[in-house]
């Protein structure tokens, strides 16, 4: 088991490696001046001298590619992901500010997605009937509902009619925990709800499937109850596929946050990273990827091991 | 009978479909005493499985039961849900085919046996692992201590359904149900589980109701047999008398279908030498390993030579490297080492040329004749793929009347070509990929265990059209198979493997009736014969032997 998992490691480390050459070569193979193309504005101007000097500066594009894509790595490794043209903030804290939001709202969209679609689709794998189709047709219906128009009607009754929870915004945990929370609830619904879908669905397909096999069977032979058969034979062998969709929905909801942040006006990494693709903020995008690729992977690890645990055959 | 331990009255089991019900059994009466082993006996769709799983309610969920099932005299019909857990694994125990799928692979052999003995007895941890390693080592199992945290994948098959058994016997049932207990498993390790299930009888004293659909191991362990079809029971008697004197036209039958090792004594006499069709020197075949992982080398110095017009019989247990050979005879596995030739041409390169000159010259029937048809696709096209592929016959008229030609080939009306596989039986389906191989006219047909799939009357049918066609039509065959006495009815010679290594070949007649080799005197002892006389009389002297 320790070998897979230290296989797993070893494979994740080579993928960040090959992501972070891709980004790398991604702005240096582009044909024409990596400078002058940042700095295009798309309107046929072109940018003055100085300017296109200093981004060569900044970037370090006066130097050979061989030294550049070393101080890339190294800088990476390191946590110097370099400085934002807009801001001059430097990215690394732009993300770490930016980064405990969005997971905290992945995280909570996450727990909740997983708490109601396991056993809703479980449940409507095993009552099967009218329970099941309307599962069907729900989780349909849910997968397919734009979050920024789920999120708009949220806001619509729970904030403007009802005034539960507040419409958007964002507090800090250490000023005003309170609110903090509140504020959190609303959008992590939002992003829960086609999540759950996806669960709800995966669940109810593979409930269904191991509904049949053969060992449930065996264990009904053995006189255990229907719930311990159905807990241990069923539900237990269905995880494997969910946990998969678990963690390929984690991921996407990483670099996607950004309708719900909009819509919620909630700061986090989703915005941050629109905000520089439209400003052409050239090293703000490229931290960014970097930390939601770096995720990725992490995630992916995480999913392996997991199914490593739950299925021995697995672990090899 | 007042001293049965289950009593069967008028049992009928219905399916729902939709929402009508459709009944598959009828009056299904029979019963059985404390101590006795009744076999439950049937071709597939007799009926027989679902008898056996309404005892205790086993069935998918759907089904209706009804009828009186008397067990020590309680109706288990009628008892409720709680009863029935209750008398599920203590009183009766149930063992089934397929060992692999019949236990969870998320848990250890351990965890199967704890859930079986802790499901009726409130033990604790460590005395129902102590009990578990002891149950294990009372169905022989090698290194219970071990075997114990072992995950079913990491068990033979054989390993695997002591464990089973091992559950079974938990309890201490006075009854257990086996449901083709060593149907999946190789004739060798079969012999050791019906073995097994003999001694633990023999000690604890229980019933056994044994489902099968082999003759063989019916005279060998059942003291009476339950003969269905078609949802009844045909007849019911001893043993001895069934296989002597069986009473119903259908059980006659059945008993004339089970090809009988040693009852041949015209073997088929051995073709004029000529240049072999099929040649191989040396062969060495390997399946590609992960990557900068070494290949598993599945059969090794393999030297064989296929005469034109001759049967070769290729016999040996799972992971003989049979298959493996077959598949390379395609073209379909590349040759690692040695020379491979078809038709006088050396073809062990395994380049394009070469692929095309193999399929030309030879043609495949494969196992399972379900899957190995496309469900989408007409029979007629499938039939004469091989020669739109290896041929270019493109014109679709040309391709029908061949399709018609194959059809009435193989005893089915021309008329079928647009049909598709589904509207077809099992025996059908194989005749059609019987006429499939014979399409490109081929020198060699491998043909891959073409008859395990199927019912003993069935295969008895698709055998003697092989036999007919081969005649006829006068192809080679490289014919796989695990049962020595359908080999013995057709080949010449007889290639007996192990491991991947040939152990012994010759011509049938020597191989079957004086073999040279210990192995292949251990294949043929342990093929099961259908008559109760001649399994007695094995299984005294083999008890001799253990002492």
């Amino acid at each position: 088991m320790l070998g897979y998992i230290l296989r797993r490691v070893a494979v994740g480390i080579g993928l960040v490696y090959l992501v972070l050459t891709l980004i790398f070569l991604a702005l240096h193979l582009v044909p024409g001046d990596p400078a002058l193309l940042l700095l295009s504005q798309g309107d046929g101007a072109s940018a003055t001298p100085e300017a296109v000097e200093r981004v060569r500066e900044q970037l370090g594009l006066n130097q050979p590619l061989l030294v550049q894509y070393w101080d890339f790595l190294s800088g990476v490794v390191t946590g110097d992901l370099g400085q934002s043209f807009r801001t001059s903030q430097d990215v690394a804290a732009a993300i770490g500010e930016r980064l405990p939001r969005t997971l905290e709202l992945v995280g909570l969209a996450t727990l909740i997605a997983v708490v109601l679609g396991i056993p809703w689709g479980a449940w409507a794998a095993r009552r099967g009937g009218l329970v099941d189709s309307t599962t069907t047709t729900l989780t349909s219906i849910g997968v397919a509902l734009p979050v920024f128009v789920f999120g708009s009607v949220l806001i619509l009754f729970f904030s403007l009619k009802l005034a539960w929870l507040p419409a958007g915004g964002f507090a800090s945990m250490g000023e005003d925990p309170g609110r903090h929370l509140q504020l959190l609830v609303l959008p992590a619904i939002a992003l829960a709800v086609g999540f759950t879908s996806v669960i709800a669905r995966m669940t109810r397909s593979a409930v269904q499937e191991m509904l049949h096999a053969d060992w449930v069977r065996t264990a009904r032979s053995l006189g255990l109850s229907r719930r311990r058969v159905f807990r241990r034979y069923v539900l237990r062998n269905s995880l494997n596929p969910v946990v998969t969709v678990i963690g390929l929905g984690v991921g996407t909801l990483l670099g996607s946050t950004v309708l719900v942040e909009r819509v919620f006006n909630y700061p986090g990494l989703s915005s941050l990273l629109v905000d520089a693709v439209t400003a052409r903020d050239y090293p703000v995008v490229q931290g960014v990827v970097i930390t939601i690729a770096v995720l990725f992977i992490a995630i992916n690890i995480v999913v392996d091991v997991i199914y490593g645990v739950l299925d021995p055959r697995v672990r090899r | 009978m007042s001293g049965s331990l289950l009593q069967l009255e008028q049992v009928e089991v219905s399916f729902r479909s939709g929402k009508s019900w459709k009944q598959v059994t009828y009056d299904v009466s029979f019963d059985i005493a404390p101590g006795e082993t009744v076999a439950l006996v049937g071709e597939s769709g007799s009926g027989k499985s679902v008898t056996a799983m309404s005892i205790l309610d086993l069935l998918p969920a759907g089904t209706r039961r009804s009828g009186r099932i008397l067990f020590a005299g309680e109706d288990l019909v009628a008892a409720d849900e709680s009863r029935l857990r209750q008398i599920r694994g203590s009183d009766v125990a149930v063992i089934f085919q397929e060992p692999m799928t019949a236990l969870n692979p998320v848990y250890t052999i351990g965890d199967h046996l704890l859930e079986a003995i802790r499901s009726h007895a409130d033990v604790p941890k460590e005395v129902a692992r102590t009990r578990a390693v002891e149950l294990l080592r009372q169905v022989h199992m090698p290194d219970p201590e071990t075997k114990i945290d072992h995950y079913p994948h990491q068990l033979s098959g054989g390993q695997r359904q002591r464990a089973m058994i091992a559950m079974a016997m938990s309890c201490e049932p006075k009854l257990l149900i086996a449901d083709e207990p060593t149907t999946a498993l190789d004739v060798t390790v079969q012999a050791e589980i019906l073995d097994l299930i003999v001694e633990l009888q023999r000690r604890t004293g229980m019933a056994v109701l044994i489902i099968t659909h082999d003759m063989g191991v019916v005279a060998d362990v059942a003291d009476r047999v339950v003969v269905m079809r078609e949802g009844r029971v045909v007849e019911s008697q001893p043993v001895r008398s069934l296989f002597n004197t069986p009473e119903a036209d259908y059980t006659r039958e059945l008993l004339e279908a089970v090809p009988r090792l040693g009852s041949h004594a015209d073997v088929a006499a051995p073709p004029p030498p000529g240049e072999p069709v099929l040649s191989l020197q040396d062969v060495a075949i390997e399946y590609a390993g992960a990557w900068r992982k070494a290949g598993f080398r599945a059969a090794e110095g393999i030297d064989l030579d296929i005469a034109p017009g001759e049967i070769i019989g290729l016999v040996g247990e799972s992971g003989s490297g049979k298959s493996t050979i077959g598949r390379a005879a395609m073209g379909l596995l590349p040759v690692a080492a040695g020379r491979l030739t078809v038709g006088g041409r050396d073809v062990s390169a395994g380049g394009r040329t070469d692929l095309h000159h193999i399929r030309r010259h030879v043609s495949m029937v494969f196992q399972d004749p379900a899957s190995s048809l496309n469900p989408r696709r007409t029979i007629g096209q499938s039939i004469t793929d091989p020669l739109l592929w290896t041929q270019g016959v493109r014109s679709r008229a040309e391709r029908r009347r061949r399709a018609a030609e194959l059809l009435d080939m193989v005893r089915l009306p021309g008329a079928w070509v647009d049909r598709y596989p589904h509207e077809l039986s099992g025996g059908q389906r194989q005749r059609i990929g019987i006429a499939r191989a014979l399409a490109t006219k081929p020198a060699l047909m491998v043909a891959d265990e073409p008859t395990s799939a199927l019912d003993v009357s069935v295969q008895a049918s698709v055998l003697e059209l092989f036999t007919q066609l081969q005649q006829e039509l006068g192809f080679s065959s490289l014919f796989i198979s695990h049962d020595l006495s359908v080999v013995e009815s057709l080949a010449s010679r007889v290639v007996v493997l192990r491991q991947g290594h040939i152990v012994e070949q010759g011509p049938t007649l020597e191989v079957l009736r004086s073999p040279r080799e210990d192995y292949t005197r251990a294949l043929i002892a342990a093929a099961p014969v259908p008559d109760p006389d001649v399994q007695a009389e094995r299984r005294a002297r083999r008890a001799e032997l253990v002492g």
